[in-house]
């Protein structure tokens, strides 16, 4: 099925239901023999709590004024980058300022779509920069009345979020959740926007009217994409509450079966057959803005592209780089066609994510545990952000601090000559089709990886050097650069997130084969009963998955998105990743007959569109049906 | 797509890391040399039919990861192997020196009447030699191994060291000392060869175990 289809409708569902769990639900659930004991003692404590607490429906609108106000922002810096479309970083993106130049003229059209939707102006592409500047217009004149009315907001915004921390004091969570918000966003900064006419209805009606509007209606859009901010946690506590108790749970009851009933239960619930088809627009609740900025005016947008090509190279194969941001060079099967056409709208995700991180790191060298900050790297950390990210988050930036010099005085240890041996081997046999680690390349990280493996090898000798371990340093190597940062993430990955993964005995691989084993029989029993059957050992088809995390088995893309997660959350995000593949790809894989169809099958199934397209298949749970 | 043979044969492919053994299996397999291949995490996998004594037989062929602590994962697929190809470098002498132990776990872990076959690989390197050809001769020799020097890169010898084995399983299989009926002897009946083939062999097989007798 096309994913991008799925998602339109996705996101339809969510406005018309809210991804909040209501009574309703949460009763079904609890009387739902599936559900957990657990989730359902849980579940009953939240219905208690929910009626006697309902959600302030004023609070939720200022909220959302709130949030609707940081994503105009968003798009204010969006289209000023794209307009001067210099600081694409990378390669692969200054190729593809071609398409970033009809997505620039895209928001620029969303911008001038949302002035104009009440006066009822027609969009017309020569009238974009006309509109573009009369919406500048608008915006300073909406300043002044729109400080008063937020001052007001903004008091009336804190006391709700006050009333509500003294009533759910038992709720550490959300409160640290507010606090943190609180700690963070800074409404002055924000620029002030006229508010549109909608968000005086309440949320109930809006979406009465929304449903029977058309859908490419601009009331639609706009209610869309205050909708899909991820601001109805914030408001709606009780559905967020219940996923971070769920989430606990599953990491508690890590590899039972309730660790994944939890998400079917709280997403299976959600859906009704009517709503079916778009339901997974809301994972999480939080859906992404831009797939709906995408999504919309791609309609009318694409029956314009053939116009705008004219100027530009012919095939996507010309416009795209043969070789991908992180120097691999493509493969001769690769589709340079929706890989264009996938950047195009993750180039937009990328941008926006990049904003968002950039203000809540704001020149903060910390970063603290809370389900924003989940959320947030649930959706992908920036590349620039990475290197500071994944060294926070695993601890590796502790220890560094805590043993200067360590990682050098490693290296000036006495030879091993098995060792190095050992790593000599593999030096060339590590992303051969990497640029940077060619011989001939200017800074070979041949060197580093050989130094950062070294070192690994000296301060863990339980590990020494294991086959495997070469691609993680070298993907390392590759996002972080520098030789020290890498040595301390391989630590806090092969010491603390995958124990035992990698000594002697292979004890963790072994564990965790099990374990997956275990979860594909409770989960998606067809595909155990034919390996079964087959008396195939799982250790065939997912070693290689879980040594290498990944690595050279995804797109990369897709590969970095697991690692962000895998950095925070740990292993968990590795069957997670494995079962989302078996079950979605479950009838190719029966289709199987034998032995080698298997592994063939096993082989298929981590390659093509749907997990190219990391961003979906990220927000996908492993439960989905 | 139908495929048929007479028989199914199960292939290992062991020895230490960074010998060649994927190499020689991808030689064999797609006739030609893998420039930029990666080192076999685990086990992998591949196929082919090839023809020997007028008889098809589909190689199983199991690649193994050639790291010491890998061979704990990779062991459990030793179980049922008709033959194998133990391959060491000839331009490092560690390597060589490692097979003995290969071939202790080979014999223990796979069928008792495996069939294996020396591959001293990378001949086309011949200035770097470590092993000669001699030593390795009689090392197979003392260990009742055959022996050929492989180049997966020029592909010299590759596809004959895998018909070489097949032959010599199907020559064992002749004269009744292997029995493809039994449990873990790592050898199958193809589909279509199964009934004309069984009743006279599975016959020939029982009158040489009366004479064992």
């Amino acid at each position: 099925m096309n994913p991008f289809f799925r998602r339109s409708q996705r996101h339809q569902a969510h406005t018309s239901k809210p991804s909040t769990l209501d009574h309703k639900a949460i009763k079904q659930m609890i009387l739902d023999r599936a559900t957990h004991p657990a989730i359902r003692e849980t579940l009953e404590s939240l219905l208690t709590y929910q009626i006697r607490e309902p959600s302030s429906p004023d609070l939720a609108t200022k909220t959302s004024i709130k949030r609707l106000q940081g994503r105009i922002t968003a798009f204010q810096i969006l289209r000023s980058r794209f307009l001067k479309s210099t600081s694409q970083t990378g390669v692969s993106r200054r190729r593809e300022v071609g398409s970033l130049h009809l997505r620039e003229r895209q928001v620029r059209e969303m911008s001038h779509f949302r002035d104009k939707s009440r006066s009822g102006a027609k969009r017309k592409g020569s009238q974009v920069q006309e509109m573009l500047e009369r919406f500048t217009a608008l915006e300073k004149r909406n300043v002044k009345q729109q400080k008063q009315r937020n001052t007001d907001r903004k008091s009336s915004f804190w006391r709700g979020i006050k009333s509500l921390e003294e009533k759910r004091t038992s709720q550490t969570d959300l409160i640290s959740k507010i606090q943190k918000r609180r700690g963070s966003t800074d409404l002055s900064e924000l620029p002030q926007r006229k508010s549109n006419d909608f968000q005086k209805i309440k949320p109930n009606e809006s979406q009465c009217v929304l449903k029977r509007l058309p859908d490419d209606s601009p009331i639609k859009k706009l209610t869309d994409s205050k909708e899909s901010t991820d601001s109805q946690e914030l408001y709606l506590p009780e559905g967020q509450l219940a996923r971070v108790t769920l989430i606990r749970l599953a990491l508690v009851s890590r590899g039972s079966r309730s660790h994944y009933n939890t998400w079917e239960s709280l997403r299976g619930k959600r859906r009704g057959s009517k709503h079916r088809r778009c339901a997974e627009w809301c994972v999480d609740g939080d859906a992404v803005p831009s797939r709906m900025t995408m999504e919309q005016p791609g309609r009318t947008w694409s029956s314009n592209a053939p116009q705008r090509r004219v100027n530009e190279p012919s095939t996507a194969r010309e416009r795209v780089d043969s070789v991908d941001a992180y120097g691999f060079e493509r493969s001769e099967e690769f589709d340079y066609e929706s890989y264009e056409e996938l950047m195009s709208e993750y180039l937009m995700v990328l941008t926006r994510r990049s904003i968002k991180w950039s203000k809540m790191l704001r020149g903060k060298q910390s970063i603290d545990r809370s389900m924003t900050v989940k959320r947030y790297i649930r959706k992908g950390v920036p590349g620039e952000h990475r290197p500071l990210v994944w060294s926070v988050c695993s601890g590796a930036q502790e220890q560094m601090e805590k043993h200067p010099g360590y990682y050098h005085s490693l290296l000036e240890k006495p030879h091993e000559p098995k060792l190095e041996e050992s790593i000599r081997t593999d030096l060339h046999r590590t992303f051969p089709d990497n640029v940077y680690f060619r011989k001939s390349s200017e800074p070979c990280l041949q060197d580093s990886l050989y130094n950062v493996l070294l070192a690994y090898g000296k301060h863990n000798r339980a590990v020494g050097y294991c086959q495997g371990m070469n691609f993680l340093a070298g993907l390392l190597l590759l996002v972080c650069k520098e030789e020290e940062v890498v040595f301390w993430l391989m630590e806090a990955l092969l010491g603390r997130i995958l124990p035992d993964y990698y000594t002697g005995s292979m004890l963790g691989l072994k564990v965790d084969s099990e374990v997956l084993a275990e979860l594909v029989r409770l989960r998606v029993p067809a595909v155990w009963t034919l390996l079964q059957n087959q008396g195939v050992l799982w250790t065939l088809v997912v070693s290689r998955w879980f040594i290498c995390l990944y690595i050279d088995i995804l797109p990369i893309e897709t590969v970095l998105r697991i690692w962000d997660c895998l950095f925070y959350e740990g292993s968990k995000i590795l069957f997670r990743v494995a079962l989302t593949l078996i079950r979605h790809h479950q009838d190719l894989i029966l289709q199987a007959q034998n032995l080698p169809d298997i592994c063939n099958h096993f082989k298929q199934i981590t390659r093509g569109a749907y997990v190219e397209d990391c961003h979906h298949f990220m927000k996908v749970r492993p439960l989905q049906s | 797509m139908s495929e048929t043979y007479d028989f199914l044969f199960k292939f290992l492919v062991i020895g230490n890391a960074g010998t060649g053994k994927s190499c020689l299996l991808h030689q064999f397999i797609e006739k030609r040399f893998k420039d930029d291949s990666n080192h076999t995490i685990g086990v992998e996998f591949g196929s082919k039919i090839i023809s020997v004594v007028n008889k098809s037989v589909k190689l199983q062929i199991w690649d193994t990861a050639g790291q010491e602590r890998f061979r704990s994962v990779t062991r459990s697929y030793y179980r049922g192997a008709a033959g194998a190809l133990l391959v060491y470098d000839i331009t490092s002498r560690e390597t060589y020196n490692a097979l003995t132990n290969w071939l202790t776990d080979a014999r223990m872990l796979a069928s008792q009447n495996i069939v294996i076959i020396l591959c001293g690989n990378k001949k086309d390197l011949d200035a770097d030699r470590e092993v000669t050809f001699l030593e390795a001769s009689r090392f197979a020799q003392e260990n009742e191994l055959m022996f050929l020097e492989t180049s997966a890169l020029t592909g010299e010898n590759v596809e004959e060291a895998f018909v070489q084995c097949a032959r010599k399983i199907l020559n064992k299989i002749e004269s009744g000392e292997l029995d493809p009926e039994r449990m873990g002897s790592g050898i199958q009946y193809g589909d279509a060869a199964l009934r004309q083939l069984r009743s006279p062999r599975r016959a020939q097989a029982e009158s040489v175990q009366e004479c064992g007798c």
